[in-house]
């Protein structure tokens, strides 16, 4: 679920922070295919301030620039950690890892989408995947309409979609839904195969590199 | 109505994790709680309920023994939870149906207490929750089932024993009726407890009193009536009065004891023990005295006191 929001959120914070607002180097091509990239990076690594405070970095394997139609990014394998703010929806996962093969940008419309497997691993201990996610800026909404799975300690759940806020104040499940609740009595019988209730998990550990 | 307890046994719900379907999960962080929609199904060891919609709560994170008190306080109620605190209870709405073992319930409104480890239904107001289990029914104002025994509580009680007592076959089936402010099913002891305003009706037959015990034998068969505190039986015209009322099921023979008193068209008997026969409307009376009246008795037939 969290990666839900994780991955629009580095998709727009790949967006934000490389190029979107800045004009493009003029290239020596003077005709470029109609689909070739006005930029592109490799390797990129960033970072996303809010208020002063990093809430999310990551890298790119490629980060491609479309300055047509109001600018697009097209980026590969990107991974982006996460540190959501206290007090909101997302605030008790702790630092979470998001992956994705890919992710694609509107800069003007402000929406995006990240595909080909989207995973997140939180340092609580939840992890989930969903195949493909959909972040709407004007919104502020985060939906999916690819099969979901998330688990965590003392839940597990999977949907056919989902709906959220991209802060986290709600999030839908849709399309049919099946999970499994731990209630609070029974401690002593964990959900089979759950992932451990440490807060801080030895994979969600794992930071990206360095912004350069 | 034992079977209600006996079949109870072996559907003990272990403890363990909820499973759960329905047609959209939409969870509040801020509330701490998720809303379940649609076809709402929940499932936890041999129980499964169902309804139309439910609400889960979760409870509030417990402070790590090794934090700061500072620290243990921020987190709580007040903190957003989305998934990943344990389940407090859940409560389900509309057409709430329960499967356990053998026996089923239905009611307008439920609530699972994982806490207190209770299930209560409740009705709309205008339909009373209802238990039953293969032929006999038990309503009441609210039905409070144990998750982690057999037990179950009901107040206000409206239950009909229709197999606890062999009838014979040429003869009509009677059911027994059975209204109290309250009643507990304790599987153990085969005991069916019911306190407050105990009312008992069976044909013509209607008994009263503060309390009443009911035990049953291992197939769920009634085998005795036990009714104290006082006790008052009304038998068409006759009625009578005891400290004690015991009823026997085989027999369908109910012994009154402490201070029995019986009053009939005008007679009043008293002795030691006062037997009456459900079926013969045959009286015996042990070391009677009394006051009779035969001449008010002379259109009766088939019927009579002994002494």
């Amino acid at each position: 679920m969290w990666s839900q929001f994780a991955i629009p959120s580095a998709a727009a914070a790949l967006l934000l922070g490389c190029g979107a607002g800045t004009a493009p180097p003029d290239v020596s091509d003077p005709s470029p295919p109609a689909e070739a990239p006005d930029l592109t990076l490799h390797q990129v690594a960033f970072a996303r301030l809010s208020d002063g405070r990093v809430v999310a970095r990551g890298t790119a394997r490629e980060l491609a620039y479309h300055r047509t139609a109001g600018g697009r990014l097209d980026g590969q394998t990107a991974v982006a950690a996460l540190y959501p703010e206290q007090g909101t929806g997302y605030a008790m996962f702790g630092e979470t890892l998001v992956t994705a093969p890919r992710v694609e940008g509107d800069l003007g419309g402000r929406r995006g989408t990240a595909s080909g497997g989207v995973n997140f691993r939180a340092a609580r201990g939840d992890h989930g995947t969903t195949e493909r996610l959909l972040w709407d800026g004007p919104l502020d909404r985060l939906s999916g309409d690819r099969p979901v799975e998330a688990e965590g300690p003392g839940y597990r759940v999977r949907s056919q979609g989902f709906s959220a806020r991209a802060g986290g104040s709600d999030v839908t499940l849709t399309g049919g839904v099946v999970g499994t609740l731990q209630p609070k009595s029974s401690d002593e019988h964990p959900i089979p195969n759950a992932p451990s209730t440490n807060r801080k998990s030895r994979t969600a550990k794992r930071k990206p590199a360095e912004p350069r | 109505m034992i079977a209600l307890a006996a079949a109870l046994a072996a559907a003990v719900a272990p403890p363990g994790p909820v499973d759960f379907t329905a047609q959209t999960m939409r969870m509040e962080p801020r509330g701490r709680r998720t809303l379940l929609d649609g076809s709402v199904r929940l499932s936890r060891g041999g129980m499964v309920v169902t309804g139309d919609r439910a609400v889960v709560e979760f409870a509030p994170d417990e402070p790590l023994p090794a934090q700061p008190q500072r620290k243990a306080r921020r987190r709580g109620r007040d903190e957003p939870a989305l998934l990943g605190q344990k389940l407090e209870r859940f409560t389900v709405d509309g057409n709430v149906h329960v499967q356990r073992g053998d026996r089923t319930a239905d009611g307008a409104h439920g609530v699972f207490d994982s806490k207190a480890q209770t299930l209560v239904l409740t009705g709309d107001g205008k339909d009373d929750p209802v238990l039953r289990d293969g032929s006999e029914t038990l309503r009441g104002d609210r039905i409070v089932m144990r998750l982690d025994t057999e037990d179950v509580d009901v107040q206000k009680p409206r239950l009909v024993l229709r197999r606890s007592v062999p009838e014979a076959e040429e003869e009509p089936q009677l059911p027994t009726r059975i209204e109290a402010a309250r009643l507990s099913l304790d599987r153990s002891e085969r005991l069916a407890r019911f306190t407050d305003d105990v009312v008992v009706r069976r044909g013509d037959v209607v008994v009263r009193g503060p309390r009443m015990d009911a035990h049953y034998d291992s197939s769920g068969q009634l085998t005795h009536l036990y009714l104290r505190g006082g006790v008052e039986l009304r038998q068409g015209d006759r009625r009578a009065v005891a400290e004690n009322a015991d009823y026997d099921a085989r027999t369908r023979e109910v012994l009154l004891t402490g201070e029995p008193r019986l009053f009939d068209r005008g007679d009043v008997l008293v002795g030691d023990k006062i037997a009456m026969a459900l079926d013969s409307h045959e009286v015996r009376v042990e070391r009677a005295h009394g006051r009779l009246r035969p001449e008010v008795h002379q259109d009766e037939a088939g019927a009579g006191v002994k002494r």
